[in-house]
């Protein structure tokens, strides 16, 4: 049993926006570093970085003590936030470099840095113990891999001037396997120890989560080939895709966001510090 | 070494939320930020069902997740156990708050006080703008603590050297001492009863312990 099991109010939509537009610009980043030219792959580390910087501002604007931002940086050892800063500053330093320099290296620099960036977006939710849809460990991948959809998203809605076909494949083999993941998340968090109420908000978002994030780009993807190759059914595909990663991590950030609540444990007795106590039971 | 806990028992609470009012008296907190709160629950399935009284807080963590989350290094955990905040490091991310299992953190981003935009003359005597904008929390009436052992009184015996919310619970529900010691008061009452640490399965190894025997509550 849990009580007073609300939901967060001290990450609202600011913090949100970084894991909507940041974790967008991190995966932009991953896949302009696996296109086949730096001068190919320059336009989309702009969006990558510009998503980026975005989402950092909001969340910088979301801060109590915005002048003292620079302290975020001086704990490393345990915070996935610190991590999250120094990748967005490698980040951004390497993705300027291979905007500028016509090599590989910045680009494949930015695009690892990219990958960490999502990844260090994942691992902060993760370890917000105080909420059971974060703490959740399928969350990072939920995170990192819907960074690369909404990325493969970016490209096939044809902002580059790739290789859309195959995109789009790669874009369908994204969308199931997000879809895979969603329902380890949605399994791990019933399994938990999370009030019912947490797992009735989820399910509240799967039915949009499934058709139109999941279904909808797989069935217009699956067209699109049946058809030769129709660009516009891939566009299509791209933006449902897309919106459904945004509208995920938004709702995830201030919607799923329920604390533990409150409730009692299991009853011991002798000190705690005594080797094994005698015996457990249920209090209620 | 030592380490500080609270020891709440929960057949004695009578709910009164002294405790809280002592707490905001002896800290200065804003209307709506309870470093110190009661709760007012129902256990059970009807028709076998009991009302119990719970106070909550910071539960000052042996492993607290809000130290590890912290970016600033703000949030710390001193050698007696005791979770701290430094208001002058503290970017007020909120990160530790959406880290702690216990709702213990809150976070003021403009100042309130009692009656209108206008402070009371005890409020504007002991309003901190150091606190604006910043993660705040129980901290164990710590000044105090620290104030009284250093004139040699023992934490939990001599009320200059406990906090507040132990100082004026009514039903001697709320002991506060040094679980290392196995002689304190904190010890003798975990070794004769039965207790609880909520959320225990987190991982967190609460400084916060509810002795319960059932009844009546």
């Amino acid at each position: 049993m849990r009580y007073e099991a609300v939901i967060q109010r001290h990450w609202d939509g600011r913090a949100a926006v970084n894991f909507v537009c940041g974790g967008t610009g991190g995966g932009v980043l991953v896949v302009a570093s696996a296109l086949g030219s730096a001068a190919q792959a320059r336009e989309l580390v702009l969006i990558g970085l510009g998503l980026i910087v975005v989402g950092l501002t909001a969340v910088w604007l979301k801060i109590g003590r915005p002048r003292r931002a620079m302290n975020v940086l001086l704990r490393p050892q345990t915070s996935w936030m610190t991590r999250e800063a120094y990748v967005a500053a490698l980040a951004i330093l390497m993705g300027a470099l291979a905007i500028v320099m016509p090599a590989r290296l910045p680009l494949i620099a930015s695009g690892a840095a990219g990958f960490g960036f999502t990844f260090c977006q994942g691992r902060i939710l993760r370890a917000a113990a105080g909420i059971p849809a974060w703490r959740e460990p399928a969350v990072v991948w939920l995170i990192v891999v819907t960074a690369l959809v909404e990325a493969t998203s970016v490209v096939c809605l044809g902002v580059d001037s790739g290789d859309v076909p195959a995109a789009g494949g790669i874009l369908l083999l994204l969308v199931v396997m997000r879809w895979g993941i969603w329902r380890r998340y949605r399994t791990g968090v019933a399994a938990s120890s999370a009030s019912p109420a947490v797992l009735r908000d989820i399910d509240a978002l799967a039915g949009r989560v499934l058709w139109v994030g999941h279904m909808l780009p797989a069935a217009l993807i699956s067209a699109a080939f049946a058809v030769g190759f129709s660009r516009v059914l891939v566009a299509a595909a791209a933006l449902a895709a897309l919106g459904i990663g945004w509208y995920m991590k938004w709702a995830l950030v201030t919607r799923l966001s329920r604390f533990e609540g409150y409730g009692m444990g299991r009853l011991r007795r002798g000190h705690p510090l005594a080797s094994p106590s005698g015996g457990t039971s249920d209090p209620g | 070494m030592t380490r500080y806990v609270m020891v709440a028992d929960l057949n004695r609470c009578v709910g009164c939320q002294t405790c809280t009012a002592a707490c905001r008296h002896a800290n200065a907190t804003p209307p709506g930020v309870q470093w110190r709160k009661v709760l007012d629950i129902e256990i059970g399935s009807f028709p076998d069902v009991k009302r119990v009284f719970m106070p909550v807080g910071c539960q000052h963590c042996a492993e607290p997740p809000c130290v590890a989350v912290c970016p600033s290094g703000a949030t710390k955990q001193r050698r007696d156990g005791i979770v701290s905040i430094d208001y002058d490091l503290c970017i007020g991310c909120t990160y530790c708050a959406v880290a702690c299992p216990y709702q213990a953190r809150y976070k003021v981003d403009v100042p309130t006080f009692a009656y209108g935009e206008e402070p009371t003359q005890p409020e504007l005597l002991r309003f901190d703008r150091d606190r604006i904008g910043v993660v705040q929390k129980c901290n164990f009436c710590s000044d105090r603590v620290d104030a009284g052992v250093k004139k040699g009184l023992t934490p939990g015996i001599d009320a200059e050297a406990t906090p507040a919310c132990a100082n004026a619970c009514i039903a001697q529900a709320l002991h506060f001492g040094d679980l290392e010691d196995s002689g304190s008061n904190v010890s003798k009452q975990l070794s004769e009863r039965t207790w609880f640490q909520m959320h225990d399965d987190l991982g967190t190894q609460p400084g916060f312990f509810y002795l319960w025997d059932g009844g009546d509550g």
